[in-house]
């Protein structure tokens, strides 16, 4: 988005405030100046607002000389949204406000006059349609959270109908639209299918009956500790211990790999995220709670952010490594955005290197049982820690997580 | 269980994910295994990454939290009293 023709009254400091980001699922991230080609004036930068969290960022910009008629200032900025689509119905599932139908949309709301408004759904291979997406226009005339679904606009999207266009070929659903009507939503929506592919089966009542006895046995140990009763967290020490005992063991393993460096063990975290369904959170956006991850144990636990940290299914990296049963790396350093999906622990604690391993089940590859979080709030150490991320490194951390750490855990709560 | 990871490309760029497939190899299954409890039973070694990293799991506890936050102030007023 771009601004141009910024002019400021004469009182220090130079402000011009953004409108806050705000995403109903999923979180945005924080903006960033384009500087490029002079899109943005010299001395401009950013600001944290009141409010910076995974689903909300207000931000505001600062001039270090005053914008005037004579000399406006103007800047170029983006972000980007992290909205968590589901590739099949076993995904869906697993989210906030799924829907039996299976309809998933992307909306985009034009509250003024414009130009052109383009928007391009690109789909990928793996997601599993069952009919091609549609195209519609929709008011919400008692506000967007009284009423999520609003009313469908009919005549307006018969105007604009053949301004859609979806190639089942190469999957790019493409609106595009010279001066659309301002005050309107306009959406593409699609509908999500059963996948038949092994790595998204559904899973079985009794698989999904061991995932939860594995969250249940580490939240409730966790939970034992916390509390007010000694007898019972006396009763679970032991336990604990042995659960330890393997990330400790894990932190041990990764300092081989690293090739002996010595770690600082301060900044190192390692900790071991389950899917909580018992005590459920509720999004910013809506009044039904929903599943979310939460760290069962964790190098961090004297800080109470890092304790009240919980992620839904798709959030962040170890949450969106909970979704695609895939292991992720969030690296700062990396300059490609999309490589950087991550929500900070607090405003003071963030990953400077992180990597999610999601502890599949041997039998079935749809069955995550955890995410094995290894990462540090370090850049020194980030900088030890980065050639894990190398295939061959990937492979062995992974292996070890998966045939020491997950099969020690289960054989402790006898799974 | 052993697993075979492949790094997941998109068009333009490598992503930086990482696709897991089960693999059959019982043999590096089990020699991870038994580094993993052998490494258990070595952690209590002083000092070693293990037994610290070890200490910080364990202070999930509130009197834990509380007796950790007095050492750090027994420590700063140590090193107050020391400058």
């Amino acid at each position: 988005m771009t601004y141009r023709g910024i002019v400021l009254p004469p009182r220090r400091p130079y402000v011009f405030n953004l409108p806050a980001a705000e995403v109903q699922s999923g979180h945005t991230t924080p903006f960033e100046l384009i500087w490029r080609d002079g899109r943005t004036t010299e001395g401009a930068s950013l600001h944290d607002g009141k409010v910076v969290g995974p689903m909300k960022v207000e931000m505001y910009v600062q001039f270090r000389d005053r914008p005037t008629n004579n000399n406006p200032a103007g800047f170029a900025m983006r972000a980007w949204d992290w909205n968590v689509y589901s590739m099949n119905m076993e995904e869906y599932r697993q989210k906030q406000n799924w829907r039996e139908d299976g309809r998933d949309c992307a909306e985009k709301y034009i509250p003024e006059s414009w130009q052109r408004f383009a928007m391009v759904v690109q789909f990928p291979p793996h997601i599993i349609l069952t009919n091609n997406p549609f195209f519609a226009v929709y008011d919400y005339p008692e506000g967007e959270s009284s009423d999520p679904d609003g009313i469908r606009n009919d005549e307006l999207t018969e105007t604009y109908r053949h301004c859609f266009s979806y190639s089942p070929f190469f999957r790019p659903a493409l609106l595009l639209i010279e001066r659309p009507a301002a005050g309107h939503s306009y959406r593409i929506s699609w509908l999500l299918g059963e996948s038949d592919a092994k790595v998204a089966s559904a899973l079985m009542p009794l698989q999904r009956q061991r995932q939860r006895a594995f969250a249940r046995a580490l939240l409730g140990m966790r939970r034992a500790l916390e509390g007010d009763d000694p007898a019972k967290a006396e009763a679970t020490r032991q336990l604990a211990e042995d659960v330890y005992s393997v990330l400790a063991s894990v932190a041990e393993h990764v300092q081989k790999l690293v090739g002996g460096t010595p770690l600082d063990p301060s900044s190192l975290e390692i900790s071991l995220m389950v899917l909580d369904e018992e005590q459920l959170k509720k999004p910013v956006t809506g009044d039904k709670a929903y599943p979310c991850l939460r760290i069962a144990a964790g190098t961090h636990f004297s800080d109470p952010d890092y304790r009240d940290l919980s992620l839904f299914v798709g959030d962040g990296n170890a949450g969106r490594a909970w979704k695609r049963r895939v292991a992720r790396i969030f690296d700062p350093a990396d300059k490609n955005p999309k490589n950087r999906i991550y929500v900070p622990v607090s405003k003071s604690l963030s990953h400077r290197f992180l990597m999610s391993l999601p502890l599949i089940d041997r039998e079935s590859d749809a069955l995550v049982f955890g995410i094995l979080n290894i990462g540090t709030f370090d850049t020194a150490q980030a900088e030890i820690l980065r050639p894990l991320a190398g295939d061959a490194e990937m492979e062995k951390i992974a292996n070890y997580a998966q045939s020491y750490a997950l099969q020690r855990l289960m054989e402790l709560f006898k799974l | 269980m052993a697993v075979r990871v492949s790094r997941e490309t998109s068009v333009g760029s490598a992503t930086r994910s990482f696709r897991f497939e089960n693999v059959r190899d019982p043999a590096r299954d089990q020699r991870h295994y038994e580094e993993g409890r052998a490494s258990e039973q070595e952690r209590f070694h002083q000092g070693s990454i293990a037994q610290r990293v070890f200490d910080r799991l364990s202070l999930v506890k509130p009197s834990n939290l509380r007796l950790a936050e007095t050492a750090r102030e027994h420590v700063g007023a140590a090193a107050d009293d020391a400058a």
